[in-house]
């Protein structure tokens, strides 16, 4: 049985790394379609470039007329008007470079910098030029996101997001389509829908019977999680201080409590609860506490002599299959190391 | 509250059908004249909602919901709550200065959604002025209703409101030299929700519900060598004055009968009347710090303290008076009483700091390939203590003489001070080791490898200071429980991009979790999802699996019966989880005016754990430690599978008419046809169903007028039956009474006809 095991891990193996092989093969793009190109290596225009060479967005709008006219609402075109940023290249040139040798010869792609055949990190870094710093985005480049070449501009629009069209939608739940000005932080659309168009598996628990109100708009993705990555699992925010996220809201939770239930703090919230939806009223990752409870408790009938029908807890019955009918305060209790008051 | 199973099977008609009817025929009206008007509508002006220099756009949507509905009121409540009516279903309001750069604002935005309205709704307000300020508020209301009765024997719904709001404003935000931010967030909580209590019995009371939270911050972001560095500094203070009570006389629930079956009819135990105020306050003062720099484009270097420390105090009196009996220390149990009074007097305190770091480095040694590594330390140390004093004073029901447990009198009371003292610590460490490897614009894949050590140590200290009899008090009682583990686990992520309109991308991690803490021992896991991406033509399909398989190994301590004699050694357990999620979602936009998108997700999960089945020996009577208990080894099985299923289309067929229709579509089958059949297993699973088509039209009456008519329905279908439980529904018994009608289904049906006008004001017209 062993042997057979081991060949067929063998085999599963052999097989991936040819598949793999083959899919980075050129021969693999020929036969599905255009290949990506390798991009040459960010051209160091930026770093060789005198003040000269700088001739500012004005003189990108006779060409790039439609990128102008959105790009001139954006937060990014009005950095002109701020003092602080009076000596630092602005507008286009700030990400694309110095304009003037692409003025001269628009049709030579290397004097300026385009980002159409450059990878999401490579984009991002451009991006991380100015965000960095910031507490939310420290860590973009060690996040879920980075790793998985999902960049700034797969989520954001550097130039400016257009106004929605007349599109309509649900009467109870955040469409795709908005309505008036743009989503903010230049997002491509409203947060919820962008993303679980990548996170499609969430989508379905959004549709439980119990949910957080994040589809209803009551709530965002971003109350909870930071797309731009994060030292917490699953780029989890913190609430407050080093507390989850989840007792900035939940306050009755937070304790401490004399007598803690201690996955709570030591674990978090999710060690019991599904925060997208289930089918339990609490959020709970069984909709029947008692199989979740005793995922851990597995040797509760090893209390003789405490149960309320002076028994053991003997699952079987409808009174201690409801755990928490007892237990009520399982967060923590300050009066009762079982959780009773 | 009342003990009683909320279980209302009824029939509401539509209601306000003379306000729907009326708002739609003043909505017809509206339409016909103003379509025969159209053409002679003036022209606005040239720059419409300019008024003072700024540009005004908005729009605000309301208009009348129905509701036809039958079935239960309040699964349906629990789940949507959406009530007929007049309501304003959304608005927006954005005023900006017509020069781009206003004295006050650049842009001032106001939206709401569901306010008031809604059982959850917004609003959100955005002002900015480039290079001076941006504030950013939100503020959020949501009613939460919950009569389940499938689940705490339906002894905790509730029908609580929250509010919650974040004001956060940053000062010369584009400065990266010296910005400043402030922010206050506040928390309010109240109405009512089921809890239970358990005093010789376990009984259902009302908590009234009052609790506030707030807290201030404010911190700065500066740069220094190079360095961009972040203080945050803040305050959090929280009160919860939630107060508990049974207001008349209540059976406990070894008395009740839930759904046809009754727990123990011979054991009837009644409390008269409780009262609870159970105040605690505290407060949370913290600091973040943050540090970041990216060296000669090559080495970023990221860091971050956290230190918290949260204080609470807390006062709880009961005074309960009941009919029944008291259990001594000595075990003995009293004779049965007239409880006229046991109170409980309990003070304390607590505390927990907290402090937390994280140093994060990413070198990147080529273009293409990058080398990182996390280093995180948590730790915390709980510690409470709560001085319980409780005194009763009691009559026997037989003589009506003051109940004093053998003590001679004075005093009439028997009363007992216990002081308890807790600690609860954690400290870990995880380093993660990465390295990114972005082999070309096709593939880039990392393989990643972290350890975690982790020591928990929880130490309790319990102190009689008064015996109930007067006996003299037994000494403290320690205990200290220390637990040390490591944990490995390997990871992998690919990214691979086989054409430019294609994306694969796959992720894995194996090993031990550093998360299980109950067991105190490793928890083993594989997770590995695999997600595609297709753009092809106007279609884009997306594919994605995961798998995750969790492995929980504990091991039992000797089951024993009263006199000590082992009737079950220990044995080793274990809880296997093991979830499967298979996603697929095809979008297709023929044009821009036209959008489908449809979309299918499986999730399977099983969870199957050992665990111990107490038996009669003589089966005419409940399992008792004493002399009549045996023990089976059994074990317990929760199923889910649930498909999802959704279409969403939208689009404008004509130029003055859009339309959107959505279905969606849950089926939890639960542990399909699996039956418990044997004495020792446990089987459960929460099947359902759930159907949501809706539609939507709209009509462009004018620049400025949009006439939306719409439909919603929702269909609710529990499938909870005999034999998706134990069969075993009754100590002492593997006879199902024939009159037991549990579990009772909760479903419902609504239909939610709705029509609405949305205004637009101002320049946002225009566009349109």
């Amino acid at each position: 049985m062993a042997s057979n095991k081991i060949l067929k891990v063998g085999m599963l193996t052999t097989f991936s790394i040819l598949v793999l092989a083959w899919v980075i093969s050129p021969t693999f793009s020929t036969a599905l379609g255009e290949a990506v190109e390798d991009v040459a290596p960010i051209p160091e225009l930026i770093a060789n470039a005198s003040p000269d060479d700088y001739v500012g967005s004005d003189s990108c709008m006779a060409c790039h007329e439609d990128q102008f006219k959105k790009f001139k609402s954006t937060k990014h075109a009005s950095l002109k008007d701020v003092p602080s940023w009076k000596d630092k290249v602005q507008g286009c040139e700030s990400c694309h470079g110095p304009g003037k040798a692409h003025l001269e010869d628009a049709t030579d792609l290397t004097k300026i910098i385009s980002f159409k055949n450059k990878n999401s990190k490579q984009i991002s870094e451009t991006c991380m030029t100015c965000h960095a710093g910031k507490e939310s985005h420290n860590n973009f480049r060690r996040g879920e996101h980075w790793r998985n070449n999902v960049g700034c501009t797969d989520c954001h629009s550097a130039h400016g997001t257009p106004p929605e069209n007349s599109g309509v939608g649900s009467a109870t739940l955040i469409g795709r389509s908005f309505k008036g000005e743009p989503p903010p932080a230049m997002l491509k659309s409203n947060e919820q829908q962008l993303c679980i168009a990548c996170h499609t598996e969430v989508k379905s628990h959004f549709n439980k019977p119990f949910r957080h109100k994040v589809m209803e708009g009551a709530m965002k993705c971003s109350d909870c999680h930071n797309a731009h990555g994060g030292f917490e699992s699953k780029q989890a925010k913190l609430g407050i201080g080093a507390d989850a996220s989840c007792v900035k809201c939940h306050a009755d939770k937070q304790g401490p409590f004399v007598f803690e239930h201690a996955p709570m703090k030591t674990e978090g919230c999710s060690a019991c609860h599904t925060p997208h939806g289930s089918a339990n009223p609490r959020l709970l990752k069984r909709p029947q506490v008692r199989q979740l409870c005793i995922e851990c408790h597995s040797g509760i009938t090893e209390q003789l002599s405490d149960g309320p029908t002076g028994g053991p807890h003997d699952q079987k019955t409808l009174l201690q299959r409801n755990c928490t009918a007892c237990h009520s305060r399982i967060h923590g209790s300050n009066s009762s190391n079982v959780f009773f008051r | 509250m009342t003990n009683k199973i909320i279980r209302k099977i009824g029939k509401v008609v539509m209601r306000n059908k003379i306000l729907f009817i009326g708002f739609s025929v003043i909505s017809l009206i509206f339409t016909t004249t103003d379509l025969r008007a159209q053409t002679a509508t003036p022209t606005p002006s040239d720059q419409p909602g300019n008024r003072s220099g700024y540009t005004v756009a908005s729009s605000i949507e309301f208009g009348v919901r129905g509701l036809r509905f039958d079935g239960s009121d309040e699964k349906f409540r629990s789940d949507l709550n959406y009530r007929p009516g007049f309501r304003i279903w959304d608005s927006s309001f954005t005023i900006k200065p017509v020069n781009e750069n206003g004295k006050v604002f650049d842009t001032l935005q106001i939206k709401t959604s569901g306010w008031g309205a809604d059982p959850s709704g917004f609003i959100r307000i955005g002002m900015d002025k480039t290079g001076a300020y941006k504030f950013d508020a939100t503020i959020r209301q949501i009613k939460l209703i919950n009569r389940v009765s499938n689940l705490a024997l339906g002894y905790h719904p509730s029908n609580t409101d929250r509010t919650m709001g974040d004001f956060d404003v940053t000062l010369f935000p584009e400065r990266e030299e010296f910005r400043l931010r402030f922010g206050m967030s506040f928390n309010k909580a109240g109405g009512t929700r089921g809890s239970s209590t358990r005093t010789r019995d376990v009984f259902p009371i009302v908590e009234e519900l009052n609790s506030d939270a707030g807290d201030l911050r404010a911190g700065f972001d500066t740069k220094l060598l190079g360095f961009k560095l972040t203080l945050t500094g803040g305050l959090r203070r929280f009160d919860d004055l939630g107060a508990f009570f049974i207001r008349s006389r209540q059976v406990g629930v070894a008395g009740s009968c839930f759904f046809g079956i009754c727990i123990s009819p011979t054991d009837v135990n009644f409390i008269n009347r409780l009262e609870r105020r159970n105040p605690t306050s505290g407060d949370t003062e913290y600091g973040i710090f943050t540090i970041n720099r990216t060296f000669a484009e090559k080495l970023d270097l990221t860091g971050r303290f956290i230190y918290s420390q949260t204080n609470s105090k807390f006062s709880i009196a009961d005074n309960i008076n009941y009919d029944g009996q008291i259990r001594l220390p000595t075990g003995v149990t009293s004779p049965a009483l007239f409880v006229d009074a046991n109170l409980f007097d309990i003070a304390g305190r607590s505390k927990r700091p907290q402090s937390r770091g994280d140093i994060g480095l990413t070198y990147a040694v080529t273009e293409k390939i990058r080398f990182s590594n996390t280093f995180t330390f948590d730790q915390f140390t709980s510690f409470g203590d709560s001085n319980v004093y409780e005194s009763v004073t009691a009559r026997v029901q037989s003589t009506g003489l003051p109940y004093t447990g053998g003590l001679p009198q004075p005093p009439n009371y028997l009363d007992t001070r216990t002081i308890y003292w807790r600690q609860h610590n954690l400290k870990r460490f995880t380093n993660t080791v990465e390295a990114d490897f972005q082999v070309n614009n096709r593939l880039g894949f990392s393989i990643g490898y972290r350890f975690t050590h982790r020591k928990v140590g929880i130490g309790l200290r319990n102190q009689a200071v008064k015996d109930l009899l007067n006996r003299p008090v037994a000494a403290p009682t320690f205990s200290v429980d220390e637990e040390e583990n490591s944990a490995n686990i390997f990871l992998f992520g690919a990214k691979i991009k086989p054409t430019s309109n294609w994306t694969i991308y796959t992720k894995g991690e194996h090993g031990s979790a550093d998360n299980a803490f109950v067991r105190l021992a490793n928890h083993d896991y594989t997770n590995v999802s695999v997600k595609s991406n297709l753009n092809y033509g106007k279609f884009t399909f997306n594919v994605s699996g995961s798998i995750r398989n969790n492995e929980n190994p504990s091991r039992t301590a000797d089951y024993r019966n009263s006199s000590g004699a082992i009737i079950l050694p220990a044995f080793d357990i274990i809880a296997n989880v093991r979830t499967r999620v298979f996603s697929t979602s095809v979008d297709y936009v023929p044009d821009p005016r036209w959008t489908l998108s449809t979309g299918y997700t499986y999730n399977y999960l099983s969870s199957k754990t050992d665990t111990v089945v107490p038996l009669s020996l003589n089966a005419s009577l409940p399992p008792n430690p004493v002399g009549n208990l045996g023990f089976l080894r059994g074990f317990s099985e929760f199923f889910m599978k649930d498909n999802y299923f959704f279409v969403d289309l939208s689009g404008q067929p004509t130029k003055r008419v859009s339309l959107y229709a959505s279905y969606r579509y849950n089926n939890d089958k639960g542990q399909g046809s699996r039956a418990a059949t044997l004495m020792e297993r446990f089987l459960s699973s929460y099947p359902f169903k759930s159907h949501t088509p809706e539609f939507r039209l709209a009509i462009k009456l004018t620049r400025n007028l949009d006439w939306n008519l719409g439909y919603q329905y929702h269909n609710y279908n529990e499938k909870l039956q005999f034999g998706y439980f134990p069969y075993n529904e009754l100590i002492n018994t593997n006879v199902i009474p024939a009159n037991a009608t549990y579990p009772t289904n909760q479903n419902y049906r609504a239909h939610m006809p709705y029509t609405s006008l949305r205004f637009y004001f101002g320049g946002g017209a225009e566009d349109r």
